[in-house]
């Protein structure tokens, strides 16, 4: 069997957010990794990659990765509505991963993150969380 | 006769002890992880790292060096011809380079540097980049830490871990980053995407700071055949 990365548990997590038609209508600027580029619309969505450690074993290997997601609004109850859909989407789900058998997908953290001002000066609100994701896949 | 009493405070007093050192454990890698102001350029000094096919190029020179009768001290491919050095992609840190004292000498070689250029000499690599000098000048990541002031690299220069805290039967150890900005690096903004290391850190170190409490645990048992439990809680 080839080795599969973080990858496609990237894709399954947006797949798993597309698939939610509220979270999708709400979200004007899209879904985005990393950062989102500067003339995007609010509200958007960002999702990033923390760490991703391989725990291999004599059959296969598990997957344990944190993924921070974020919604970025201009008012904060939009964003925290956002934030709800999206723990909604991915608390307890489980991932369509490519090549590997999702475990666990839930949600173990809370950012701390606060009100911002973005390039045009307005104030924006980003609120989001950690996921713990695992997933298995025979070697 | 057991003492039950003491036993068990061993026991919990190796595993505060082993806490300690998983903590400082997670501060290294997290120091590992923080990103660093990028403040010089290869400057012609970048670890050399030598392919393949120019190991071989120099393959007959070395050999002929040999046979004259031994190698000199330090053997130069580059003055026998044909070998180019290879830069690595990143280039090294210069732990001692971003002491102010220093710094500020690059930054005199780097100015100099810079009047020969708009004087029309040829120009050189310089140590410092541009944003390097920029740095060095305006202090503006200048950090103070053991006595000495430095340029760049304060989050990695302030990640400190606590010792263990005891209470009742309960033991806490912190990875602090408290550098203001940390926040922003570990989580991202709407301006920059996220470079988490205190998170990565800690997640990376779970199984080895599990391993060393449980090592200790076993080293306080006195014949390692009893069934302890502790709970073990990594919180991000």
């Amino acid at each position: 069997m080839v080795l599969t990365t973080t990858a496609p548990i990237k894709r399954a997590i947006v797949q798993t957010l597309r698939a939610s038609p509220a979270l999708v209508a709400a979200i004007r600027g899209g879904i985005h990794e990393g950062i989102a580029p500067r003339k995007v619309r609010y509200p958007f969505v960002v999702y990033q990659l923390v760490s991703g450690p391989f725990d291999f074993d004599w059959t296969g290997v598990m997957l344990k990765p944190l993924f921070d997601v974020s919604s970025y609004a201009e008012n904060p109850v939009e964003a925290n509505n956002l934030d709800a859909l999206i723990t909604e989407a991915l608390n307890d789900a489980a991932l369509n991963v490519d090549g590997q058998r999702t475990l666990l997908c839930r949600r173990v953290a809370d950012l701390p993150t606060g009100p911002d001002i973005d390039s045009e000066g307005k104030r924006i609100y980003q609120v989001g969380g950690t996921y713990s994701i695992w997933t298995d896949q025979s070697l | 006769m057991i003492d039950f009493g003491s036993l068990m405070q061993d026991i919990f007093e190796g595993a505060v002890q082993a806490l300690g050192e998983g903590a400082h454990l997670v501060e290294g890698r997290a120091k590992q992880k923080a990103p660093v102001r990028r403040l010089f350029g290869d400057g012609g000094q970048a670890i050399r790292i030598k392919s393949i096919s120019e190991i071989e190029t120099v393959r007959s020179t070395r050999d002929a060096v040999f046979k004259a009768g031994g190698p000199p001290t330090v053997i130069q491919p580059e003055a026998y011809g044909e070998a180019r050095t290879v830069h690595g992609k990143k280039p090294p840190i210069h732990w001692r380079q971003r002491r102010m004292a220093a710094a500020q000498h690059l930054l005199g070689q780097y100015d100099a540097e810079m009047s020969n250029r708009r004087a029309g000499l040829a120009p050189h690599k310089t140590m410092l980049t541009r944003r390097g000098a920029y740095e060095v000048r305006s202090k503006r990541a200048a950090f103070a830490t053991w006595q000495h002031l430095s340029i760049g690299g304060r989050l990695r220069g302030e990640i400190f871990s606590t010792s263990p805290t005891v209470s009742g039967n309960r033991a806490e150890a912190w990875v602090i980053s408290p550098t203001e900005y940390a926040k922003y690096q570990e989580f991202g903004t709407r301006h920059n995407a996220a470079h988490p290391f205190l998170r990565p850190a800690a997640e990376e170190s779970r199984g080895e700071v599990v391993a060393l409490i449980a090592d200790a645990v076993r080293g306080a048992l006195p014949h390692g055949g009893a069934n302890v439990e502790i709970e073990v809680v990594v919180r991000l």
